[in-house]
């Protein structure tokens, strides 16, 4: 979709391809995809590329008895198969095509178990004007942020990978304006500074995979918001 | 590839041939060509990752089976056999010993998927690998250590002393030559 303009970097949507990408780092990359044709495209290349890799690979054959098996399997799938189809196809009908912009993406709402924003329980942190969801993960911190309207977040900066992905509203640093869909990709120290848009709370999605570069509480909280 | 020159004629259109006879007719034969083809591969890459040999082996299993059962969502325009059994492969691998990022793929059911990319069917494996071949050593390692081992862009830098960036502009750079390799497409 041409109005996202800032999209996570190749070599991201290459990891995730690769299945390789943290579940926090993931996550975020997964929720983009189902706004971003163009993202898409290149993680199916990367798959592209992955199925072509795994058929370079040295082959190792499975034993005689797991092919047996398999064999004995087909005869039992072929009369369960009817069944089987149904489920699919109403699996595969749930696929919205074009989801609109401020929509909760379908990864999040299963992993929410909601679908509305302004109805999640919402924690105060201490920075003000900042309230946040840590969201359950074991590769990497994933958490929602919900920044107030107009509000300036302090300078800061982080070392490792963080995606943030706009899921409302939106905020404007050095870098440039961040709408619903566009993605920051940061790896680096610099500093940065978001201001959330004046007319709405900004509401995004953070990732990040690397051990806390700060150890205080205060860069805990704000960690999230990446360096830039 | 030990097996390769026993099956020259065996490229992406033979296997998408093979996956329309399943989907259509049922076909056991070809669904055996198949797993016969596939399922070492399969088997090879979850090892890579670090499945244990017995857990590798239920999974390329399964892996194939679904292959058979899902024979009709199959769709030969939108994507290669091998890009398909990648994707079931690598979600199954996630869902069972990574659960944690089983939340952040789509399900298998929404493979067949609109993108605007082409596909490449009768790119195969032999000419990727020359590809590979011609990478700088850490262009090559960390395409490697993304694909076959799972390894995150910060775990390549630990563990070859990269620095994080580096890391991603040599996987940037490898996929500029894979670009070049095989054609544009809109990647």
């Amino acid at each position: 979709m041409s109005r996202i303009e800032h999209h996570p970097h190749e070599d991201t949507l290459l990891s995730y391809s690769a299945g390789s990408l943290p579940a926090a780092l993931a996550l975020v990359v997964g929720c983009h995809l189902q706004s971003c044709s163009r993202c898409r495209s290149q993680v199916r290349a990367g798959e592209e590329l992955g199925g072509e890799l795994m058929s370079a690979l040295t082959p190792k054959s499975l034993s005689e008895r797991a092919r047996d098996n398999v064999l004995k399997m087909l005869e039992q799938q072929v009369q369960g198969r009817n069944s089987a189809d149904s489920v699919d196809f109403m699996a595969s009908g749930s696929v919205e095509k074009t989801p609109r912009a401020t929509a909760m993406p379908s990864l999040l709402v299963n992993l929410l178990n909601a679908d509305d924003f302004d109805a999640l329980p919402w924690k105060k942190t201490i920075a003000p004007g900042l309230k946040q969801i840590v969201l359950d993960c074991d590769e990497g911190q994933a958490r929602l942020l919900r920044i107030a309207a107009g509000q300036k977040m302090p300078v800061h900066s982080h070392r490792g990978n963080e995606l943030t992905l706009i899921l409302r509203g939106g905020y404007s640093d050095a870098v440039g304006e961040f709408h619903a869909g566009d993605v920051a990709d940061l790896d680096g120290s610099t500093e940065h500074q978001p201001v959330a848009f004046d007319d709405m709370d900004c509401i995004c999605l953070a990732g990040m995979d690397a051990p806390l570069a700060f150890k205080g509480w205060l860069a805990k909280l704000i960690q999230p918001f990446v360096g830039m | 590839m030990a097996d390769n020159a026993a099956e020259p004629e065996r490229n992406g259109e033979f296997w998408a041939d093979c996956m329309a006879r399943v989907a259509e007719s049922r076909d056991k034969s070809s669904f055996m060509l198949l797993f016969d083809h596939f399922s070492p591969r399969v088997n090879a890459y979850l090892l890579g990752q670090g499945a244990a040999s017995s857990m590798a082996e239920d999974l390329a299993q399964e892996a194939l089976l679904a292959l058979w059962n899902k024979a009709h969502l199959y769709h030969r325009d939108k994507a290669a056999v091998s890009t398909w059994l990648f994707r079931v492969a690598r979600n199954l691998w996630i869902d069972k010993l990574r659960k944690q990022r089983g939340i952040a793929y789509e399900s298998d059911e929404n493979l067949e998927e609109t993108t605007d990319s082409e596909v490449r069917l009768n790119a195969d494996g032999e000419r990727l690998k020359a590809v590979l071949d011609t990478l700088p050593l850490n262009q090559a390692q960390v395409v490697y250590k993304s694909y076959y081992e799972g390894k995150s862009h910060s775990e390549i830098a630990e563990e070859t002393g990269m620095p994080l960036g580096s890391v991603k502009s040599s996987l940037r750079l490898a996929i500029k030559a894979f670009r070049q390799h095989f054609g544009e497409s809109g990647v």
